[in-house]
């Protein structure tokens, strides 16, 4: 049951890390929050954050199988990820509100 | 001749990736295919669904198995050229017995070689294959297509043309231009971060297609580029003959040093001998495959030089725990059981090769995997697609007010090898559920009439294509998309309800039993349907939407 | 890319065979001479088969589409089929020296 449940947590990373590279480009956030943004600090933060959950979800396909495979896994799921935001982004694309608390979006700076 | 990079690039992605787009998409889709060969192959056969098997006991399986074998009449005819002199009617010098399964395959497929007296080439042999059920030995019937492992990735690739390996030659050719596609597609593209999540479908259809074409080639592109290059690397052999034409005598010279340090005899000895317990060899791997912390299933089992003293038993592990395809070979002396050999530790090239073709032939167990390839082999099929899209969007207006017929070609063409290639690989199912479990005495086997079924299709599909694109040419869609999308529908149903019908094993059954090759199978023939549905109702909409602006365009000009 | 470039035939023609057949000519004396100077260095045979025709084939990639992009027609067969035949004699040269 374990390996299933790490697997599945590193799509999921896979998913939100894609998820906020797309909210860190300025294309993509207005058809997010239909409104302007995101700002230069939130754009950089956006980018560390789906950096990490990138290489977190590395980590996990690392912990279930040999490092050859786990590279494997990762790269692909990194191209499904991708495509599913670039699905959701082009037709529901205020899904990926569940990305950000809503107070990023609204806070000052 | 081309005044720029970029423009030179742009002809060479236009063209080439047209013409090899058409082979491209056949070798995408069967090869997206092929990753589940397997379980296509149980959904086939009814006989062969049961639970996978270990390699069966020599000595109680497979030894009568091989003995029992002799080489079709039909590979006897094809040996004849190869002969001086007369045929013989039977073959008893074994040069090698053969078992080879997966952790998929509950039947098992072995095969013999024999030595054929007076032979031009000495070391050409006649093969002999056969299908068990490894439980019992018993025999399946030899023209019962596995249609996964035996049609679909053969299709994949070589296209089923054997002539002189011609199909190699164009796959290969094929996989060659789609690493050029790649290369020249991102030189090409301007904004490949900036557009990397970018799909505007509410934009022009030359627009949005092109997005699509974009967004599926770059996130995917390691894939792309890693099969189209692994899979030149499995056949390096082939495309590139160095060591068996100009480089053969450093290629024999190697043979010979090789049969020396290995101790494994290159030839027979000419003097009878018994066979001691294979299965007791197969024990004594496995303990020392355990030794080395591996997983100890015996994927590949041969004996070399059958009932001779030089004879030898070589047996590989099944390495269903790694990507690359290691063997980690343990070879026996047939007589008397000691070992002989224990494979050395790949070196790092070995290993670099191992990797990169085991990634490409996948025989590793690990399902999330194997669906992600699937993922990556239909979102290069969505790419090529996009691609004949585009060109014909890009053109047809022109060539509809020039009189040219260049997008309707192509269009139609598209069709056939999009949804004309779907309405084969379905109907081909429907036929393998419709006919007789044997062929009457005197006609083609089975399996034949599964090939005919799927080659007549597309054949008709393509000129269904062509008949219906009369519209192309004055710049609208050709309506054999959507007649044809409606027969992928139609025959992918009838594919699951013939199963159900013929077999008892409809998803009420499969899935509560949690019997996921034919469930699958199933399962994805009726997403084949719906969306296949779907598309059909999106192009009626937008062709009903194109008639009332020709109805207003002509009422406005009354 | 709209509009069809328009190309004189033969030269195009010439071009696509540089760079199909010129490009074919030149991986395979790279394997060659690969395989024939790797395994008189000392390396296993089928290691030198494999890492010569691993580079080869994406040697082959780049010299595809570099015989599209180099000005001059000649030096694009020159560089290929001449290069690809260099290499070839080469490597039976060392073959000969290996295994006379």
């Amino acid at each position: 049951m374990r390996d299933p449940l790490l697997l599945s947590a590193a799509l999921v990373a896979a998913l939100a890390g894609m998820g906020w590279l797309a909210l860190a480009m300025e294309a993509h956030w207005p058809q997010v929050f239909a409104a302007r943004g995101p700002t230069p600090r939130t754009s950089r933060m956006l980018r560390v954050l789906g950096a990490a959950a990138i290489v977190t979800s590395l980590v996990l396909c690392l912990c279930v199988d040999h490092a050859t495979m786990a590279v494997l896994v990762w790269i692909m799921a990194l191209a499904g990820a991708a495509l599913a935001i670039a699905f959701t982004l082009a037709r529901r694309a205020h899904w990926l509100r569940v990305l950000l608390p809503p107070r990023c979006v609204a806070g000052p700076g | 001749m081309f005044q720029n990079l970029r423009l030179a690039m742009a002809w060479l992605h236009t063209w080439f990736g047209l013409v090899l787009g058409f082979v491209l998409i056949v070798v995408f889709f069967f090869g997206s295919l092929s990753v589940f060969d397997r379980e296509i192959d149980r959904w086939a056969i009814p006989a062969s669904r049961f639970e996978p098997q270990p390699m069966p006991s020599f000595e109680q399986v497979l030894r009568p198995a091989f003995e029992s074998m002799q080489p079709t009449r039909a590979a006897i005819d094809e040996m004849r050229p190869r002969v001086d002199g007369p045929m013989p009617e039977r073959f008893d010098t074994v040069v090698r017995w053969g078992a080879y399964t997966t952790h998929r395959d509950p039947v098992l497929g072995v095969f013999a070689g024999y030595e054929v007296p007076g032979a031009k080439d000495p070391e050409d042999s006649i093969w002999a294959d056969r299908t068990i059920d490894p439980r019992s030995g018993a025999t399946l019937p030899d023209d019962h297509l596995k249609i996964g492992s035996q049609f679909f990735y053969p299709l994949h690739y070589s296209l089923t043309l054997n002539w002189y390996s011609l199909g190699y030659w164009i796959v290969g050719f094929a996989a060659l231009m789609m690493l050029v596609a790649l290369v020249s597609g991102v030189v090409m593209h301007r904004k490949i971060f900036r557009e990397f999540f970018t799909f505007r479908p509410a934009k022009s259809r030359q627009r949005s297609t092109l997005d699509l074409h974009n967004l599926t080639g770059v996130v995917a592109l390691p894939f792309h580029f890693f099969f189209a290059f692994t899979g030149l690397v499995i056949f390096a052999g082939i495309y590139f003959p160095v060591t068996h034409t100009q480089l053969h005598a450093l290629h024999d010279r190697h043979e010979q040093i090789e049969a020396q340090e290995t101790g494994l005899p290159h030839d027979r000895a000419r003097q009878p001998a018994t066979l001691a317990s294979v299965d007791a060899m197969v024990a004594e791997a496995q303990r020392r495959w355990a030794a080395k912390g591996m997983a100890g299933d015996v994927g590949f089992l041969a004996v070399q030089h059958v009932g001779d003293a030089n004879a030898y038993v070589s047996l590989y592990r099944a390495g269903t725990d790694r990507i690359a395809l290691t063997g980690e070979g343990i070879h026996f002396k047939a007589s008397t059981g000691e070992v002989l050999r224990e494979d050395p530790p790949t070196t790092a090239v070995g290993s670099i090769n191992e990797f990169l073709t085991g990634l490409h032939l996948q025989h590793f167990r690990h399902w999330l995997l194997r669906w992600l390839y699937v993922l990556g082999g239909l979102t290069g099929c969505v790419c090529i697609v996009t691609g004949f899209m585009f060109f014909v969007e890009k053109r047809k207006h022109q060539h509809a007010k020039q009189g040219e017929q260049g997008a309707r070609v192509v269009d139609a063409l598209a069709v056939t090898t999009v949804t004309g290639m779907l309405v084969a690989a379905c109907g081909m199912l429907v036929a393998n559920r419709l006919l007789p479990e044997a062929m009457p005495q005197g006609w083609p086997g089975r399996g034949d009439f599964e090939r005919y079924a799927f080659w007549a299709l597309w054949l008709f599909a393509m000129l269904h294509a062509f008949v219906r694109s009369a519209p192309v040419a004055r710049g609208e869609a050709n309506p054999a998309w959507r007649e044809q999308c409606v027969a992928i529908a139609v025959l992918a149903v009838a594919a699951v309800v013939l199963n159900a019908a013929t077999t008892g094993d409809h998803l009420l059954n499969t899935i509560p039993r949690g019997y996921w090759p034919v469930a699958g199978v199933d399962l994805a023939l009726l997403a084949t349907a719906g969306l296949a549905l779907v598309a059909v109702r999106r192009l009626a909409r937008r062709a009903t939407a194109a008639t009332g602006r020709v109805r207003n365009a002509e009422a406005a000009h009354a | 890319m709209t509009a069809r470039i328009a190309t004189p035939r033969l030269p195009l023609l010439l071009r696509i065979a540089a760079a199909v057949f010129g490009g074919y000519a030149f991986a395979w004396g790279m394997i060659a001479l690969a395989i024939a100077v790797l395994y008189a260095a000392g390396m296993a045979f089928h290691d030198a088969e494999h890492l010569a025709s691993l580079v080869a084939l994406l040697v082959y990639v780049a010299t595809f589409c570099w015989a599209f992009v180099t000005r001059s027609l000649a030096r694009a067969w020159l560089v290929l089929a001449g290069g690809g035949a260099v290499m070839a004699v080469a490597a039976s040269f060392v073959q000969h020296l290996i295994v006379p």
